[in-house]
């Protein structure tokens, strides 16, 4: 008992010490960071980049009518220029309010010409730093406009540009499968194995207007922000880009499709078929001939008819059996054209090498250093496609009778 | 010595948590690359060779600790010279622990906060629980295997349900040969964590029923090393090997990239936590084997009135022992050959004295 003021003392030092109060943040004095852009600065290894980070405007985005008050944009941006990513980003702190805080990071976009650079040395800091988490997606500029002028785009619908790029990335992976996502983990193993493809957004339209509020008072607003092509890199530079069904290709073969549509043939009427694919599965296996891999892709692929605009009659199990033939073919065609472009391009974006490695590692081995450069290209790809068409909506025949 | 009790319960969550130690959180094993998880299975053969050999030892004096009996078999000068060295080593690696909790916290939740803080507190808590006794320790790490288990298992189902394990990532099996299994698992993986039992023969006399020590110490070291290969495995498997090799706190990492419908994120903190409950309980065990060890070289009546003054050290050795994390990563080549020599040739020494004289003994 006689130790009792002398217990008090040591809980009191005890209450203070376990607040931690060296890492106390306060909300209100956090910037959060919703987008990050980064451009190319000036041609001179010293601020060589140029990044602009998107911070929420917490009042705005609450919600809430705030009457007669004029409304003040949802987001703002802040640029500076450095020759390290961390760098500059602390020069940034000049001109925001607080601290930045990055955990809350939705997207990343890099301006064209920086890619063109390269872009291996911007993520050593994202996967260094603890503040952030290496699952957003990971964008490429495209074009005329920087990622800066992207990032600030006014959209409406959804009042955060941010947000909104990593929204319409993720519906369009979802519902059109041709542009999937990358993860900044994706593009930093890529990097490593060193070929990645990487989704690419563009502003459609007049690129000056968008940086507005009255951009967004239109119906139909004069600028926008579009998901368009997968850029496909080598060694950190951006070599090509991917469009379309070449873009489908990659997602076919990574196994990463969840739906898409796809449009036949009907007889002489072109593309009047148009597929929905809902189930799908893709896998990869490697044989060895001659000391040489041989890469088989097998897809199988579920499916039904969403539109129909020719006269065949699809209550016919032969009918469909024959459309299903014709699904095959074009999802062949598709990932052999992928395939054909990337080995043009010697770069193994779909980490074939691996698979490789898994089945023979001593062939591996030997072949692991020309591997991209020589055999890549050389190799024989067997592409297996198994599409059935299940059900064909609440109707069996059109229609239409020509 | 004091008097004291242990049930083989808690004996067994003592070592189990001892065993999880740093080494599940830490960068562990990946010279072994992909076949790291075989390395620590081939490790754990390897300690349960070892366990023998401590067995051996402690059934021919099941009431004299470690420090006690090394000098019945030595001599009482050699004898006390390398009990003294065990003590320091223990005194050593207790600092190391705090060391790696202090710096996981640093840089990855508290990055503003001085180390010295947390390793204080920490060390303060460890000494406390120390003054209150074996018995007491023992009944907390009763109470926190079941928090540590229902973590595990939680860690462990977000992980596989994420969808972010690809088992493809760890094939293929065997990639560069038997080779660089065996050197990573002997004698690195061997002698961290399973060699680091040694410590629980300063614990063993405090067993109340001791032909059970044996069964709680198989299963607590086999149990935990197969925990720590499939952690591995699942590590490598979620992370690809190169981030695998690249990263500081894998598991960490790992966790971390857990993402479950834009709903369930960021859970980190589970692995904090888990670093936290063991490396309390491993330093806990290191001190107190310390503290317990020099008391009795020193022939002091009670361990206690040395708790403070050596608790004081290990805060000092903690946070000197290596100037960045880096260096204390390298651990040195006299460390390194200092712990070989303490938890494997030593020993095996000892097993030989005792063989010889119980040969002599009985002719």
């Amino acid at each position: 008992m006689r130790h009792k003021p002398f217990m008090l003392i040591v809980v009191c030092i005890f209450v203070v010490l376990l607040s931690g109060c060296w890492d106390r943040e306060e909300l209100q004095q956090l910037s959060i960071v919703s987008g990050m852009a980064i451009d190319k600065g000036s041609d001179k290894i010293k601020n060589r980049y140029r990044v602009t980070v998107q911070i929420i405007n917490p009042s705005q985005v609450a919600g809430g009518q705030q009457g007669g008050k004029v409304q003040a944009s949802p987001v703002t941006t802040f640029t500076e220029t450095g020759s390290t990513l961390a760098e500059t980003l602390r020069k940034i702190s000049t001109k925001t309010p607080g601290e930045l805080f990055f955990p809350h990071l939705q997207v990343l976009v890099i301006g064209e010409k920086v890619a063109k650079e390269g872009i291996e040395d911007l993520f050593d800091m994202i996967e260094r730093d603890a503040q952030f988490r290496v699952l957003f997606p990971v964008l490429i500029a495209r074009g005329h406009a920087t990622a800066k002028e992207t990032l600030e785009v006014t959209t409406p619908l959804e009042a955060i540009p941010s947000a909104k790029i990593g929204d319409a990335l993720k519906s369009s992976e979802e519902d059109w499968g041709t542009y999937k996502s990358t993860r900044a983990d994706q593009v930093i193993q890529g990097l490593k194995s060193g070929s990645v493809v990487v989704t690419g957004v563009r502003i459609d339209g007049e690129t000056k207007s968008g940086n507005t509020t009255t951009n967004t008072q239109q119906i139909s607003p004069s600028t926008q922000i579009e998901i368009k092509g997968m850029a496909l890199f080598k060694d950190g530079k951006l070599e090509n880009w991917l469009e379309g069904h070449a873009a489908r290709g990659v997602t076919w073969i990574t196994n990463e499709m969840k739906r898409t549509v796809i449009n036949l043939n009907c007889g002489k009427k072109k593309e009047a078929i148009a597929i929905e694919i809902s189930r799908t599965k893709s896998s990869t296996h490697v044989t060895i001939k001659h000391q040489k891999p041989v890469i088989y892709i097998t897809v199988h692929a579920e499916g039904a008819v969403l539109e129909n605009n020719c006269s065949k009659d699809l209550g016919k199990s032969q009918v469909l059996g024959q459309l299903d033939e014709q699904l095959e073919e074009e999802i062949k065609q598709e990932i052999l054209l992928t395939v054909k472009k990337a080995q043009k391009q010697k770069s193994d974006i779909f980490n074939f090498g691996e698979t490789v490695n898994i089945a023979n590692k001593h062939v591996w081995n030997n072949i692991n250093n020309s591997w991209e450069k020589d055999i890549f290209p050389e190799t024989e790809v067997h592409v297996n496609v198994q599409a059935i068409i299940r059900r064909t909506g609440m109707t069996t025949k059109s229609y239409i009778n020509k | 010595m004091e008097k004291a009790k242990l049930s083989v319960i808690q004996l067994f969550a003592l070592m189990f948590i001892f065993e999880m130690g740093t080494a599940l959180v830490v960068s562990y094993g990946t010279n072994a690359r992909k076949d790291a998880w075989l390395a620590i299975l081939l490790a754990l053969c390897g300690g349960i060779v070892l366990f023998y050999i401590f067995h051996f030892l402690y059934r021919q004096y099941p009431n004299l600790l470690f420090t006690g009996y090394i000098r019945e078999l030595f001599g009482k000068y050699l004898g006390w010279i390398v009990g003294l060295l065990y003590c320091l080593h223990f005194l050593y690696i207790c600092g190391r622990n705090v060391r790696e909790l202090g710096d996981l916290l640093v840089s990855s939740t508290l990055s503003e906060t001085p180390l010295l803080a947390i390793n204080l507190t920490l060390v303060l808590v460890i000494c406390y629980v120390i003054h209150l006794g074996i018995e007491v320790v023992g009944r907390t790490a009763e109470v926190f295997m079941v928090v540590l288990l229902l973590l595990g298992a939680a860690g462990n189902f977000f992980v596989l349900v994420s969808g972010d394990v690809d088992f493809h990532q760890i094939r293929p099996f065997l990639e560069r040969g038997w080779k660089p299994i065996f050197t990573t698992a002997f004698p690195h993986l061997l002698i961290f964590p399973f060699g680091e039992m040694i410590a629980f023969t300063m614990l063993l006399p405090y067993l109340n029923r001791p032909q059970l020590a044996k069964r709680a110490w198989l299963a607590a070291m086999i149990s935990s090393g197969v925990i720590l290969s499939w952690t591995v495995l699942l590590n490598t498997s979620v992370l690809g090997i190169d981030v695998m090799q690249r990263s500081v706190f894998p598991t960490l990492t790992a966790v971390g990239k857990v993402n479950l419908f834009d709903f369930i994120e960021r859970l980190d903190a589970i692995v904090v936590f888990t670093l936290l409950i063991t490396v309390f309980f491993k330093a806990s065990i290191y001190l107190y084997a310390a503290v317990l060890g020099i008391a009795d070289l020193f022939k002091l009546k009670t361990y206690r009135q040395i708790l403070l003054p050596i608790g004081t050290i290990v805060i000092f050795l903690s946070l000197t022992m290596a100037s960045s994390f880096s260096e204390q990563g390298e651990e040195g080549f006299l460390n390194h050959y200092l712990s070989l020599a303490l938890l494997i040739v030593v020993p095996m020494l000892m097993l030989l004295v005792s063989v010889i004289r119980n040969h002599f003994a009985r002719n």
